[in-house]
């Protein structure tokens, strides 16, 4: 009767050894780089905004974050490499951290790269590089007015050519020009009022989120139309509607920052980190092409 | 390689029958005298000769290659008198005998039997089983729950208070193969996820392996949990109705043609409409409809002496619609259904077979609707199957097994967003298994189980062998040493929130989507240190490789190829296992132990920042818990009145500590800075340790003369411990603030059984 318990001492000596394995280690806090900027096809060179990340337990201010002894230039480079268009940058008098184009003059050329050269005191070599998407322009009149929920949607054409190797991707944004308790839709009425925290000024500006091409069927003339879903009218009355065609950088970005806040199938408290494509530290060198068209949301 | 796939017929070839013309045989079905239940796993011995078997799952035995004489034979089993009776033997002959136990209402230790059959059956490495009795006795949240019940064994871990998902040795829910009389059942949940759905009322036996299993067993990498709903009472009609706050019970059993048969039906639905209709006039957000019901019905015949036949199906189905808001709406539908026909014949004393023919449907169907935009998603899965299994009992050293499992799978899923098809799939598979096993006992203290199983999907054309061997030795009447290896693979993924699984997802292999497969390797030691007591240790280690689920960072599959879906991962999943079980005595109860380590690894998942993208590290999923003790305890202070507590107690579970932040201020679709979370080793911080005390106290009394009856006061959560189910963080406040989402607070609840 006293042989199982012999085993006991295996069974703490098995408990012992297994238990000092494999525990996984926290790692610490580390100060990181970060940059932001956006080109757009067709529009002067970007500004950029240079801060360093802050603990999670601190409250984080731009200015505070702010980097303002750094290098930065911008080049377009060729396909074999080379560079060209150059411009440096100079620190913005006004807001410490953003650096502005010493040369207003260059425009972001569609379907081109350019890349960011940034060199900071104590710090790696920071490099970014994006492929401005190909132009999209909306694609004929819209109705001045649409009656909110009619049997037919609003539908945006877009002219857009099939780009990129990831394949392209769109983001529709809406913004009221008239917003006003009075002027939101039932839905987001209800929202505002039911919700002592929600003001109806966070509906102003909405977007759609990343929409794939693949979601359309091209028309015959290579156009694509875009059925522009009721749940993004948020206010009644005139609109700004745009949409975006967004580079690889900008993908990465918005679709990993959703799963940070909970939105993909990782349990509640799984978070991974943003996916960044930039050499030598955080952030992102995005780019897009733009159209904004405008139509009037009435009351049915 | 070479000897691992000769081993089966080695044993095989070492299975011929020995002399069988001169030796005699008994065999039979071992029942319960009062319901004509037939008993699994139940002992059948002759004392002089110091010859057992134990029942299969059919609650059959047989004994072979017998000398001719005269023998007692005696039959046990945990709850019944012992059946003992004197047989004789003629040469030649095979003797057929039906053994019923009489059952003991009252558990008194001298009676009442403890049939080592049984302990050792569910005693086998990697194996535990779950009384009926004791999932009923156990206090619960809502209804008596298989699931919650098996999670209280070590090994076996649950994500939340809200699930009822089965997390063993590592595995996630889609690791564990669920049947339900042989048919897979694929969602069983209801109240999505918070409880299982197999009704108790009908329910007669749960086995549970956990790994290691053997050959005839298959299609998951992780474990099986077999289900096996009852037979009907054969001798009288019985009824039982039962009352409770969420949900009501009510069931039946009779007998079919004086006796040949036997049928039973159970049928549950959720109770709570009063509720929700006063709820209604005062609150907003009350679903206007929000209930589940299941039913569960099964029908035997039997056509001879040597043929049942049986007839079993399952419906479940949960459906809720909440206008969660003006102009917003959410519907949602899923439910399982199954069914399935067995032919069990007894072609000789030394071959049985059965043939089951198996139907299992899954659907869900959410729909949302906000202001008039509709978003759609539909899963279904229809699975019908064929399945032949043979036993043959060569001589008294082997138990050869042999069966196939052949099936058509279709799976449908699809995506919508304003009624435009945003994504779709539907994958129609044949798979197609067989295995081959022999339990051979090669020493009188030595029993080696071998065997192979191999598996083909139809989708990607993949076939995979599984070799799987198990051995036991005893070196001591109290002792079994035990080791078992096995390999597994698996053709199918899941998709589901551990807090909610109305959405539940399976998605298969396909061409580029390789199966999941893995190697489990199990030591273990049973003892019994003390008369009534029982003390198990296993250790286990085991691989995950190809593991496939959706990427989640893909923000939107339209144009995706199948492949493009999925990320392919491995990990590993180690674990030492303490089972210690007091069986008899006013005083019964179990502590299970558990320490166990999980690690997963995806390419780009969890690296070092400017790192390389792939060189991903290993991280702990969230259901990983470092140590995990439940206590569970019942003491019947007199004949009517009991209490039955559980006590709980884990690490916290892994979660991801955000180290930094950031902000990016400039995308042009949003006025708000978008916040960044700068993490490191994803999952490496621990929660608070999770703690829980639920009580139980049964009466027993009876209805008006018109049959037993039982209150049931449980307590859950006695001393309200506010356990952390996970963190949110609040970018609105600066600094960031972190608020806790909470488990279960105390809730009391209240149940009334009457069985007539």
């Amino acid at each position: 009767m006293k042989k199982p318990l012999l085993l006991l001492p295996l069974f703490l000596t098995l408990l012992f050894a297994t238990s000092g394995c494999d525990l996984l280690d926290q790692d610490s806090y580390q100060e990181y780089i970060m940059i932001e900027s956006y080109a757009y096809a067709g529009l002067p060179y970007p500004d950029i905004l240079i801060t360093r990340t802050m603990p999670a337990d601190v409250a984080y201010s731009e200015a505070d974050a702010a980097i303002s002894e750094a290098t930065v230039r911008l080049s377009k480079v060729g396909e074999n490499g080379e560079t060209t268009d150059i411009v440096e940058y100079i620190p913005s008098d006004i807001r410490p951290g953003w650096y502005l184009p010493s040369d207003p003059g260059p425009i972001i050329q569609a379907e081109a790269t350019y890349r960011f050269d940034i060199d900071i005191p104590e710090n790696e070599h920071v490099r970014a590089e994006t492929t401005i998407p190909a132009l999209i322009e909306f694609v004929g009149e819209l109705p001045a007015e649409v009656p909110y929920r009619a049997e037919k949607q609003l539908e945006l054409v877009l002219n857009s050519p099939p780009q990129s190797s990831t394949g392209t991707y769109y983001l529709f944004n809406s913004t009221a020009l008239e917003p006003s308790m009075e002027n939101l839709t039932p839905f987001y009425l209800a929202s505002v009022e039911g919700d002592d925290e929600t003001d109806y000024t966070d509906y102003i500006v909405t977007n759609s989120g990343l929409i794939s091409e693949n979601n359309f069927d091209r028309n015959s003339d290579g156009t694509i139309t875009f059925a522009y879903p009721w749940i993004g009218v948020t206010f009644y009355g005139p609109n700004q509607l745009v949409a975006y065609s967004v580079d690889k950088n900008t993908y990465d970005l918005v679709r990993t920052q959703s799963v940070q806040l909970g939105g993909s199938n990782l349990s509640p408290g799984e978070i991974p980190n943003v996916i960044y494509n930039v050499e030598g530290a955080l952030g992102i060198f995005g780019s897009m092409s733009a159209d904004t068209v405008y139509t009037s949301f009435v009351r049915p | 390689m070479k000897k691992i796939t000769l081993f089966p017929i080695l044993l095989l070839l070492s299975a011929l029958p020995l002399h069988a013309q001169e030796r005699s045989s008994i065999n039979g079905y071992i029942a319960d005298a009062e319901t004509g239940e037939t008993l699994l796993t139940a002992n059948i011995a002759l004392m002089e000769i110091n010859r057992g078997t134990s029942s299969n799952t059919s609650g059959y035995f047989t004994i072979t290659n017998l000398e001719p004489g005269t023998y007692t034979l005696v039959a046990t089993y945990i709850g019944y008198r012992r059946f003992e009776t004197s047989i004789t033997l003629e040469p030649g002959e095979n003797l057929r005998l039906d053994i019923e136990l009489i059952p003991e209402s009252v558990m008194i230790e001298e009676i009442v039997v403890e049939s080592e059959a049984e302990r050792e059956e569910a005693r086998n490495i990697g194996t535990a089983q779950v009384a009926t009795q004791l999932i009923k006795e156990l206090p619960s949240v809502a209804e008596p729950d298989v699931f919650r019940s098996i999670q209280l064994l070590p090994g076996v871990k649950a994500a939340s208070d809200f699930s009822s998902g089965l997390y063993i040795r590592g595995g996630g829910p889609d690791q564990t193969l669920i049947l339900l009389d042989e048919t897979t059942v694929y969602n069983p949940t209801h109240f999505f996820g918070f409880f299982s759905t197999f009704n108790p009322d009908a329910v007669k036996d749960v086995r549970l392996y956990k790994g290691g299993y053997p050959a005839e067993y298959g299609g998951r990498i992780g474990s099986v949990l077999s289900v096996y709903n009852k037979d009907g009472n054969r001798n009288r009609t019985r009824g039982s109705v039962s009352v409770g706050l969420l949900a009501s019970r009510i069931s039946g059993e009779g007998p079919v043609r004086d006796g040949r048969g036997s049928w039973m039906l159970a049928l549950r639905r959720s109770t709570l409409e009063p509720v929700l209709s006063v709820l209604q006039k005062s609150v907003d957000g009350v679903p206007d409809t929000f209930y589940f019901y299941d039913i569960n019905g099964k029908v035997n015949y039997d056509l001879g002496e040597n043929d049942r036949v049986s007839l079993a199906f399952y419906a479940g189905n949960d459906r809720v619609k909440v206008p969660f808001q003006e102009d917003a709406l959410i519907t949602l539908t899923y439910g399982n259904q199954t069914a399935s026909a067995q032919w069990r014949r007894i072609i000789s004393e030394r071959l049985y077979s059965f043939v089951t023919v198996t139907g299992s449907r899954y659907y869900n169907e959410p729909l949302i609707q906000i202001a008039g935009t509709p978003i759609r998603q539909d899963n279904s899965i229809y699975d019908f199957s064929f399945k032949a299994d043979l036993e043959y009992l060569p001589n008294e050293l082997h138990t050869v097994s042999a069966g196939l499992w052949a099936g058509n799978l279709n799976l449908r899923y699809q995506e919508s967003f304003d009624n435009l098809d945003t994504f779709g799939s539907r994958i129609s598979a044949r798979y197609l298994s067989a295995y081959l096993q022999d339990e051979w006992q090669a020493l009188p203290d030595l029993k080696i189980n071998g065997g192979v199983r191999l598996n083909a999907f139809s989708e990607g054309n993949f076939l995979r062998l599984e070799p799987r061997l198990s051995a036991e030795y005893r070196p001591a009447r109290t002792i079994r040493l035990q080791a078992a290896y096995g390999r597994y693979n698996q053709y199918l993924t899941l998709v589901t929130n551990e807090a909610f699984s109305g959405f539940d997802t399976w998605l298969t292999s396909d061409t580029d989507v390789p199966p999941a497969y893995g190697d489990q390797f199990s030591l273990g030691a049973k003892t019994i240190p003390f008369t009534g007591y029982g003390l198990d240790i296993e250790v286990y280690y085991r691989t995950m490789r190809d593991l496939f689920e959706p990427d989640p960072f893909i923000a939107d599959p339209s144009g995706l190829e199948y492949s493009e879906l999925f990320r392919f991962g491995k990990g590993f999943a180690y674990g030492t296992e303490l089972f210690l079980e007091k069986q008899t005595g006013p005083v019964t109860g179990f502590i299970g132990y558990t320490f166990s380590v999980t690690r997963r690894k995806f390419p780009g998942f969890n690296i070092q920042l400017l790192d390389h993208p792939l060189q991903a590290r290993y991280y702990s999923p969230k259901y990983d818990r470092t140590h995990d003790v439940n206590i569970t305890g019942r003491y019947q202070f007199t004949d009517r009145w009991s209490m039955t507590a559980v006590f709980s107690y884990a690490t916290g579970q892994a979660y991801t500590k955000p180290l930094g932040r950031t902000q990016v201020t400039g995308l042009p679709w949003t006025t708000e800075p978008q916040d960044l979370f700068i993490v490191g080793n994803i999952n490496s911080s621990r929660l608070p340790s999770y703690h829980r005390l639920d009580l139980s106290l049964s009466r027993e009394g009876t209805f008006f003369q018109l049959g037993d009856a039982e209150w049931q006061f449980q307590l859950i959560n006695v001393y309200s411990r506010r356990n952390v189910w996970f963190y949110t963080y609040d970018f609105d406040e600066n600094p960031i603030e972190r608020n806790e989402v909470n488990l279960l607070p105390i809730i009391p609840s209240i149940s009334y059984t009457v069985n007539f």
